[in-house]
């Protein structure tokens, strides 16, 4: 079939009609004042209430009168591709921070629209603002703030003989109690392990290590000197003692054991199913407790970190983090991007109900004095959480530093090779250090 | 003055100048572009430019929201001190970088998979009853998506509660570790590569099936057996097939990702032993914002698969046989 001279060039006009299309689509977009809240996670519905994302947005939208709409489920990768691309989203709401996002320039600073705003930073917990804090400027406030705590099974308590009431303070006690805790099959393997102190899951990563460096008194990064510090002798104790509690358990058996983990916070979850009697986990275990399990809200418990024997002074020390909110640069709606974190910041209301929507803790500090409401604001572990969020100091974790996830990638491979008993704790954190220094000065030379 | 012999269109052909195209001809050719168009767009915007671009970004320092930055060879010179990359030291670090993992994977995967492809296929080269059954059972693993296939090799080789650790129990046998060991995590994603060669497996069965019968009556009448019938009559005669399996097994291996990352994730735990050279590439574009190193990484990758295959052809010529 032989195409007559006009049927060949439509072929020309229906390209062009296609893409006119797509741009009069993408104009009409722009023109919208919809606020678009991108939520990283998909919050799960408490008891009839509808996800804590729209019910977020619905009460901005009630109060303030403005549109907006939240955007569950959203895959940090895209959102980063979407603003490199130029579209990002008006406001997004991480799970916690990314803090390369800030360094590689992807995030609007807040400064000037705090001073606008008069921002108090003084009626917050520092957890507000610290995990988005960087090189002078402020880039993201926290949403929700959460620590991380030894949450422990009474049941399991009561059956070694150990007291519920009187749980260890200092890491000697933590290890004694841990050692009566832990049972073993006939052929050897790990029946109940007494503490998992790295994570629940996969060893738990390199937030693990920079924590438990943390709780002997280290610092990973000194940021006036832009100097890596991880061979800080504190860190090395605290890696020290990781590795040694590993080195007592066996590193393969507890990789055997935690092989066998099911989902976590599910209710085949090892800690659910009363496997594990004390995990270093986080303090959304009360809101976030499967049905079905062993583990209910009557007989989970919740302590301090303990401290290093003959250092009380380092007590209540613990990672700090919780959900981020942040402005991408490109935002269409940046001014009613602000108003709407000023607002959630600022609301005693919804910082009240933390625990039912984001399953975290208030940043206001008038708030974590009072008792939270929603189905969660009356359960005895929360109301001790709050008290520990008052009290806790830590540093934002993850760091946050220019080359974040380069650093504790190099920290993840040596330090698990320093559980495994493959290099030693010193060693390790020497080839942290010889390795994420020079990459962090290239970093700070771009 | 010379005509040309190609129908008459041409009138203007004269020995020495250029042929210009008649208006037919011209007309022609422009319809056949525009309906290449849509393809050429395509593949000039998502293959060309792409490759262009990262051409250009591998000598550069490109943080993903700066502008890139010029440094010549830094990032192919830096690999060779990245510890993720590649590690000298001993066996044991290397086979704990990208590299080394990605080598194993290749070096003793590939062989084995297309040795394991070609035993099914002869066993599944008769004609006993429910043949057909007996294929399809044997391609179905193939159909199954990587990243599914990875899930239920985590359960099934799971060393506290997998199937195959009850079974081993049973026999009173040893119960490694699999996927939760470094000793033992390559091999399991080995069995795992061979539990789907369905595909290798079919394109063997297809060669089997066109080796002529007489062939082997001849070899038989010269008092040959099973043996000799295998050596000197089947494998030279699939040998192509083997040729082809060889070069896609190694392109394919050369770019390991769903499994290794479903299963070892991005640090490839356990202790970096599922660490592959494309999830080192997607760590260090997406988690770490270097895609000046990573656009060197994807080049480097893209010579060594040339390499690989060139040396694969080349070699080739020794022992694949083709008919004539």
């Amino acid at each position: 079939m032989r195409l007559t001279h006009l049927s060949r060039f439509a072929l020309l006009p229906a390209l062009l009609l296609t893409s006119a299309g797509a741009v009069s689509a993408r104009s009409g977009q722009a023109a919208s004042t919809t606020l678009q809240v991108y939520f990283e996670g998909t919050a799960a519905a408490f008891a009839g209430q509808p996800p804590a994302d729209r019910q977020i947005v619905a009460d901005f939208v009630h109060d303030t009168g403005q549109q907006a709409k939240a955007v569950p489920s959203q895959d940090p990768v895209k959102i980063l591709a979407s603003i490199e691309g130029g579209n990002p989203p008006d406001l997004v709401m991480l799970g916690y921070i990314r803090p390369d996002w800030l360094q590689q320039g992807a995030i609007m600073p807040l400064d000037s629209y705090m001073k606008a705003s008069h921002f108090n930073l003084g009626k917050f917990t520092n957890a507000a603002w610290n995990q988005g804090y960087l090189n002078g400027h402020y880039y993201a406030m926290t949403a929700e703030q959460d620590t991380l705590v030894v949450l422990f099974n009474k049941d399991l308590f009561r059956k070694a003989g150990l007291d519920p009431n009187k749980p260890p303070t200092t890491l000697s006690e933590l290890l004694q109690d841990a050692k009566k805790l832990t049972l073993y099959n006939s052929d050897g393997s790990i029946k109940q392990l007494g503490l998992l102190p790295n994570g629940s899951i996969n060893g738990g990563g390199a937030n693990y290590f920079q924590l438990w460096g943390n709780i002997f008194g280290g610092s990973w990064y000194n940021d006036a000197q832009k100097k890596i510090t991880a061979t800080d002798p504190h860190n090395v104790q605290g890696l020290t003692w990781l590795a040694n509690y590993w080195k007592q358990y066996g590193p393969s058996k507890l990789d055997r054991f935690e092989s066998g983990f099911g989902t976590y916070l599910g209710a085949n979850d090892p800690f659910v199913q009363g496997k594990i009697a004390m995990l270093v986990d986080g303090d959304w275990w009360p809101t976030d407790l499967p049905k079905g399990g062993h583990l209910t809200s009557q007989n989970l418990g919740g302590f301090y970190i303990p401290y290093p024997d003959g250092h009380p002074e380092l007590a209540h020390t613990s990672a700090v983090f919780g959900d981020v909110m942040l402005i991408p640069n490109g935002s269409k709606h940046p001014d009613l991007a602000w108003k709407f974190i000023n607002w959630y910041m600022n609301s005693e209301r919804e910082q009240l109900n933390l625990p039912s929507t984001l399953t975290g803790y208030p940043l206001l500090k008038s708030a974590l004095a009072k008792n939270l409401t929603g189905p969660f604001g009356s359960d005895p572990n929360v109301k001790y959480f709050e008290h520990v969020l008052l009290n806790v100091h830590g540093e934002a974790n993850p760091l946050v530093m220019p080359i974040t996830a380069k650093y504790l990638q190099n920290l993840n491979f040596d330090g698990n090779k320093a559980i495994h008993g493959q290099e030693s704790p010193a060693d390790a954190l020497v080839h942290v250090q010889q390795i994420t220094q020079p990459a962090l000065n290239q970093a700070l030379q771009s | 003055m010379a005509r040309g012999t190609d129908g008459g269109d041409n009138h203007d052909r004269v020995a020495g100048r250029p042929r210009r195209l008649s208006p037919a001809t011209r007309r022609s050719l422009i319809t056949g572009l525009l309906f290449q168009l849509p393809w050429l767009l395509g593949f000039a915007g998502f293959l060309l430019y792409p490759a262009v671009a990262t051409f250009y970004y591998s000598f550069t320092r490109y943080p993903l929201f700066k502008s890139p930055r010029w440094i010549g060879l830094d990032n192919y010179r830096n690999l060779f001190t990245d510890q993720f990359f590649i590690q000298y030291d001993s066996l044991d670090h290397f086979l704990q970088s990208a590299v080394g993992n990605t080598l194993y994977l290749t070096v003793i995967g590939v062989p084995a998979a297309t040795a394991f492809a070609f035993i099914v296929a002869m066993l599944l080269n008769t004609n006993i009853k429910g043949i057909a059954l007996w294929r399809t059972l044997c391609f179905l693993p193939a159909v199954m998506s990587p990243l599914v296939a990875s899930i239920l090799w985590v359960w099934i080789f799971n060393p506290q509660f997998g199937i195959v650790n009850a079974f081993l129990s049973f026999l009173h046998l040893p119960q490694p570790g699999w996927l939760n060991d470094p000793a033992w995590s390559k091999p399991t994603l080995i069995l795992l590569n061979l539990w789907q060669v369905g595909f290798s497996m079919i394109i063997y069965l297809a060669a089997l099936q066109g080796v002529p019968r007489e062939l082997y009556e001849a070899v038989h009448i010269d008092g040959g057996g099973f043996w000799a019938r295998l050596r000197y009559i089947t494998i030279p005669l699939v040998s192509p097939v083997t040729l082809f399996n060889l070069i896609t097994g190694v392109i394919a291996s050369l770019q390991f990702f769903t499994q290794a990352y479903t299963i070892g994730g991005a640090s490839g735990n356990p202790q970096s032993s599922l660490l592959f050279y494309v999830t080192y590439i997607y760590t260090s574009a997406f988690q770490n914002f270097d895609m000046g190193y990573a656009s060197a990484m994807s080049w480097l990758l893209f010579v060594v698969i040339a390499i690989f295959t060139a040396v694969l052809l080349l070699g080739s010529r020794r022992w694949t046989y083709y008919e004539r």
